[in-house]
């Protein structure tokens, strides 16, 4: 598959990083540039979970990248990269979703706006039984707690560490590695007891 | 690697090595994978297996291709110079005793005739453009609808969802939510004044010019079918073109009029895959690609090259995709390309046979051209 599949968008070596970051705290507009390039694709994917308008989604993108370069002098060298901007997008969009008060800012245990929707992408299959069990386990992945669910995107759709994750869900790095070995175990266990009903189910057809 | 000996399925799915593997390969993980399932062919199925669920499991992604994200971070690019606060120096350093400019009574004498100046500047600064204002005739949606004689039928889009308007010349407009239009009643003219965003399936009908009126820009059609993106606060009108072929002009245009009833498509004509910006304060329109340029209706392409010379590959994108693509024939003529290239979009097409040409393409109005220095010997 070429580079920019649906996954292609690996964050850069720290060191690459932090060097970017410096630069455009430093004021430089080809820092700017790459900086938003580089990250635009997973925050624009990361955004999706809140808003599914896309131009609402471009326009905070934007407003964020305007903001911290606007607020550059005062912004701290020192950050984790992705999920500083992901946490920060997270923010400005609670705060200018339709219908969005200064209470419900922050609090979307309360508002849910955390959505995700797995799908099944038949065109990586080609086997009747591969695509039951992928429709399986997307029914399972739809199944966990949303905090659950937000820690498995994370690690596996967003490839990030469990410090990064953390920093993202304002959570301790603890939580994460509770929230995501409750996560699956709960894939696991759900897992064989699907895959029993589905032989059973076989088994009555033939 | 022993681990994986007792893994099942489930387990192969949420394994990060593994996922990396499938999703994200390089030569050594690739290459390690290989070894083991050579190593294990009892594994083999049960790898498979797990690699397509790890494939197919994606989550419900919007579709952004490459190009916007180039276009959105060119526009805050944009912004951010135009925001670029005047250079302040910071505070001054430490105060012995306080210079005459630091007193309170020159402060305040100061800062009044600097409120003084600010405002005569500004008036002076925004009276032109205050004035131009107000001589610039306004082509907003309102205005244009709200004047005419008899009142125009509206269809208002507040559904939520897209909805189909079948105008009565067979037309089809698929108006987005939130939009609307306006045409006289009965559809007795083909003229459309349109508000927010609608894709438009006209029936040819070359005796009698199809007209849509967003945003000052006019956009002329005798039969195909294109987007119209005319919110009333975007300060810019875009058109993409998805079949045929149209013509778009300022409503300003000296010779609007005139265009509007010939029956020859005369102002900037756009064709397929092609799309015009109009700049609405500056009265501009620029041509460059859609986004995603899709295959134009036509024998199906199989894409596929085998030491094919470039001029060749070139040929079949120009046809498949209706662009023009400018490169040094010469230069190019003897480079072979093989490669596969059904499934990917057009720019990403582009980006492979540059890859491997050591080539640069760049969008200049609406084409595409190839910087190359010719393949190596």
């Amino acid at each position: 598959m070429p580079m920019s599949g649906p996954y292609g968008s690996s964050s850069p070596d720290r060191s690459a990083e932090q060097q970017l970051w410096a630069r455009f705290l430093a004021g430089e507009e080809p820092a700017f540039d790459a900086l938003m390039t580089t990250y635009y694709r997973p925050l624009f994917r990361y955004a999706t979970r809140f808003s599914r308008d896309k131009e609402f989604i471009k326009d905070c993108i934007q407003d964020l990248f305007l903001y911290l370069w606007e607020r550059r002098a005062s912004l701290r060298a020192d950050v984790m990269l992705k999920p500083y901007l992901m946490a920060s997008l997270r923010r400005y969009m609670h705060r200018h979703l339709p219908g969005a008060t200064p209470a419900t800012e922050l609090s979307d245990d309360k508002t849910q706006l955390f959505d995700f929707e797995f799908s099944v992408e038949e065109q990586f299959i080609d086997q009747e039984t591969t695509f039951h069990r992928s429709r399986h386990m997307q029914q399972l992945l739809q199944t966990l707690p949303r905090r659950q669910k937000e820690v498995v995107y994370l690690k596996f759709f967003q490839e990030m560490e469990r410090e990064q994750i953390a920093e993202v869900m304002d959570i301790a790095p603890q939580t994460v590695s509770n929230l995501l070995q409750l996560a699956l175990k709960h894939l696991r266990q759900y897992w064989k007891i699907e895959l029993l009903t589905l032989l059973v189910v076989h088994f009555n057809l033939f | 690697m022993k681990r994986y000996l007792q893994y099942r399925i489930e387990d192969f799915v949420w394994d990060q090595a593994f996922r990396q593997w499938v999703l994200l390969p390089t030569r050594e993980t690739d290459a390690r994978w290989q070894q083991w399932l050579a190593e294990h062919p009892d594994k083999v199925a049960l790898v498979a297996e797990a690699r397509a669920m790890v494939q197919s499991l994606q989550l419900r992604e919007l579709p952004l291709s490459d190009q916007e994200i180039r276009y959105a971070v060119q526009r805050t690019l944009g912004q951010a110079r135009k925001q670029q606060a005047p250079f302040i120096p910071d505070a001054d350093g430490p105060v012995r005793r306080l210079p005459f400019y630091q007193h309170s009574w020159f402060r305040m004498a100061a800062s009044l005739i600097l409120i003084a100046g600010l405002g005569l500047w500004a008036w002076t600064v925004q009276l032109p453009s205050r004035l131009s204002a107000l001589m610039r005739p306004d082509f907003s949606y309102d205005q244009l609808t709200g004047t005419r004689q008899p009142m125009l039928t509206e269809t208002v889009n507040r559904t939520g969802k897209v909805m189909p308007v079948k105008l009565t010349d067979g037309s089809l407009v698929i108006l987005k939510a939130g939009s609307r239009i306006s045409y006289v009643p009965g559809f007795r003219s083909r003229e459309v004044f349109l508000s927010g965003e609608a894709f438009f399936e006209v029936t040819k009908n070359p005796a009698r010019p199809f007209l849509i009126y967003a945003n000052g820009l006019v956009t002329k059609v005798l039969g195909t079918s294109f987007l119209i993106r005319a919110y009333p606060k975007d300060p810019e009108v875009i058109v993409e073109v998805k079949t045929g072929r149209v013509a778009v002009f300022a409503q300003t245009d000296p010779q609007a009029s005139r265009k509007m009833s010939d029956r020859e498509l005369d102002g900037v004509v756009l064709t397929p895959n092609q799309k015009i910006v109009f700049e609405r304060s500056e009265v501009r329109l620029s041509k460059s690609l859609v986004a995603d340029p899709q295959v134009v209706a036509g024998p199906a392409q199989r894409f596929s090259f085998d030491d094919t010379p470039l001029p060749t590959v070139f040929a079949t994108l120009e046809r498949a995709y209706g662009v023009d693509i400018v490169y040094d024939e010469e230069l190019l003529a003897n480079c072979p390309l093989t490669a596969e290239l059904a499934d990917q979009p057009l720019f990403e097409k582009l980006d492979v046979i540059c890859r491997v040409i050591e080539a640069r393409y760049e969008l200049i109005d609406g084409q595409i051209v190839i910087n190359s220095r010719g393949c190596k010997p």
